[in-house]
């Protein structure tokens, strides 16, 4: 498999990235999508959940295989919008306070446009405030300070802004010359980004599957839900292309393919964590196997809502999930010639 | 334009002099921080519809309303997620009245750079970290202030929506405390997650052992406890950025209702 499809995967990612798709506001994202992957020969539609599902194609009818990366990311959504102008958020899936400090976001309001503004601890001024080492970041001592003229609650309603309001954050995506990228929303876009690989490769090389190929890139991944509903009926097998966990304790690194045994949901599938591996030696893929502490994936979900399926989980290795993550285009070829390996 | 303003100044003095200059309620109405002569700032425009605007009640009768249904919410088995606390024989589910407690319990406005005069703006939310204090009392009690209403309202008319005791350094002198399930003061790390595991997690400080555990609902309701292996649980703090007391809500729901 040629190398540029790790600068290809990259360019995508980057794209996808540029468009803000916090759990709950993914249809810019959904209909970007959905083009890309007709662009490149495959069927794709759109679930009535918001999610996208992607038809590759393939020989064996009976025996389909569904891959789930997702689209959704971490934000937050306006709590309240305080007396002073300014808004208190709760986050959207696991987005932390502590490393959301001082990044900039943009306010989405249901019918008057978009605000800029920038995620700040309350009283923010180390000259002002003493406190300002001392204090725990938790998400009712930081504030969105608009980029706004406004000082009052009023000040701030008469821009539209209220409660409920989806508050997207600054992805800050660089690919690197020395081919890493380093980005908010590497989980799970970068697997979005590995997909469209995918379907590219299928084309460029003129390859019908195996088998039958599905993919769900589902929304709401990040709160629990993604993959728990569309899955085909002829799919037996489901595999997450998600984050690969990179940490102490662990194997990988941002330049390998992760496979996972086990995360907090329990083992994989034992004969597909052993496939997998098969697959990856042959494929001369980059991997590492690891279990990840605290960690869920959409297939999980599939499971749990009762999904007859086998079930596994590989991704390019990420680092400092859920903050500004970085991978390498090498951990996403050698995920993109896994996946090609395995499902043949 | 001055001519509207000294007509408005008119009007002002005339209904002090008709209803009492005790109503400091109808300078409110009429006089906002909004930008003078924005005909939609109902409040500032002098004709205003009253009705629509709700305005801080601390009246004996509501007062002893909330006391009656904190009290009921203490003595039925609360959760953490209640939000509720017993300090002394009184309990208080957040938010309350700070009325309910500033005949003892006080802090000097210039402390914090205000005069007398000082009034929160609608909505407007102080940090949890007001100092009060109250005579012959070794030990201090920290809060945050908050106004749920359209107007601006007095110190005395806004709510505590942040409560912290912390005994750590008071020797000996300190208040009862009671928590949902049972917990007080000295109760141990064992205790406490027999109640409930801390759903944000735990921190430790590496250079006394202090543990501080974290309950977080909905990122609404908060409940941090400091615990020693020594002293059991030494402070709390408890919070919430509910915007009003259920009870508010509920008993607006009947009125319209009716």
């Amino acid at each position: 498999m040629k190398a540029t499809y790790g600068d290809y995967i990259l360019k995508e990612a980057a794209k996808i990235l540029a468009v803000p798709s916090p759990s709950g506001y993914t249809e810019k994202a959904a209909k970007m999508i959905i083009k890309e992957f007709e662009a490149l020969g495959c069927k794709a539609w759109q679930t009535v959940k918001g999610g996208v599902m992607v038809d590759f194609g393939g020989k064996n009818k009976k025996n389909a295989i569904l891959l789930e990366a997702h689209m959704d990311t971490l934000g937050g959504m306006v709590a309240e919008v305080k007396g002073n102008g300014r808004l208190r958020l709760v986050p959207l899936g696991g987005m932390n306070a502590n490393n959301a400090e001082a990044e900039n976001c943009i306010v989405i309001t249901k019918d008057k446009g978009e605000y800029e503004g920038t995620l700040q601890l309350c009283n923010a001024s180390i000259h002002v405030n003493g406190d300002y080492n001392d204090t725990k970041r938790a998400w009712d001592k930081m504030e969105v300070v608009l980029d706004e003229v406004v000082k009052s609650k009023e000040d701030t309603e008469k821009l539209g802004i209220g409660v409920g309001d989806i508050v997207c954050f600054d992805p800050r995506t660089v690919i690197t010359k020395k081919g890493y990228i380093k980005s908010r929303f590497l989980d799970d876009k970068l697997s979005v980004a590995i997909l469209l690989g995918y379907a590219k490769y299928l084309k460029d090389e003129k390859k019908k599957p195996a088998r039958q190929v599905y993919a769900h890139i589902t929304v709401y991944e990040e709160v629990g839900h993604g993959g728990s509903a569309s899955v085909p009926e002829n799919v037996t097998e489901a595999i997450s292309v998600d984050m690969g966990c990179v940490g102490d304790g662990l194997q990988c690194d941002e330049r390998q393919v992760s496979i996972c045994a086990k995360d907090s949901g329990g083992p994989y599938a034992y004969d597909v964590v052993k496939g997998l591996i098969d697959a990856a030696k042959r494929a001369k893929a980059d991997y590492a196997v690891d279990i990840y502490p605290y960690y869920g994936s959409d297939v999980e979900a599939t499971l749990r809502a009762g999904y007859d399926i086998k079930h596994g989980l590989i991704g390019a290795g990420v680092y400092a999930s859920h903050g500004y993550e970085r991978s390498h285009k090498d951990g996403a070829l050698s995920t993109l010639k896994l996946i090609a390996e395995y499902i043949g | 334009m001055k001519r509207n303003k000294a007509l408005l100044m008119l009007l002002i003095c005339v209904s002090l002099v008709l209803m009492g200059c005790d109503r400091r309620l109808d300078i409110r109405d009429i006089i906002t921080d909004a930008s003078e002569g924005e005909g939609d700032n109902k409040a500032a425009s002098g004709n205003a519809d009253k009705e629509d605007l709700e305005l801080p009640d601390i009246t004996e009768d509501t007062l002893k309303k909330q006391a009656d249904e904190d009290r009921h919410i203490m003595q039925n088995n609360p959760t953490f997620e209640d939000c509720v606390i017993s300090v002394g024989s009184t309990a208080y589910s957040l938010p309350f009245s700070y009325k309910r407690i500033s005949d003892e319990w006080t802090f000097n406005l210039s402390d914090y750079g205000f005069d007398e005069n000082f009034m929160l703006g609608p909505n407007e939310r102080t940090t949890d970290t007001i100092i009060l204090s109250k005579e012959n009392c070794n030990y201090n009690i920290v809060i945050g202030l908050y106004n749920p209403y359209d107007v601006k309202c007095t110190i005395e008319e806004a709510y505590v929506y942040s409560l912290t005791i912390d005994i750590r350094e008071t020797g000996a002198d300190y208040p009862i405390m009671r928590l949902p399930g049972e917990l007080s003061w000295g109760a141990t790390f064992s205790d406490i997650i027999a109640v409930a595991h801390p759903n944000q997690g735990f921190d430790v400080d590496e250079e006394t052992g202090e543990m501080t555990l974290y309950y977080v609902y909905d990122y609404e309701n908060y409940l941090i406890l400091t615990v020693s292996e020594m002293r059991g649980i030494s402070a709390v703090t408890i919070k919430t950025y509910k915007g009003k007391r259920d009870i508010d809500k509920q008993e607006n729901t009947e009125e319209q209702g009716n």
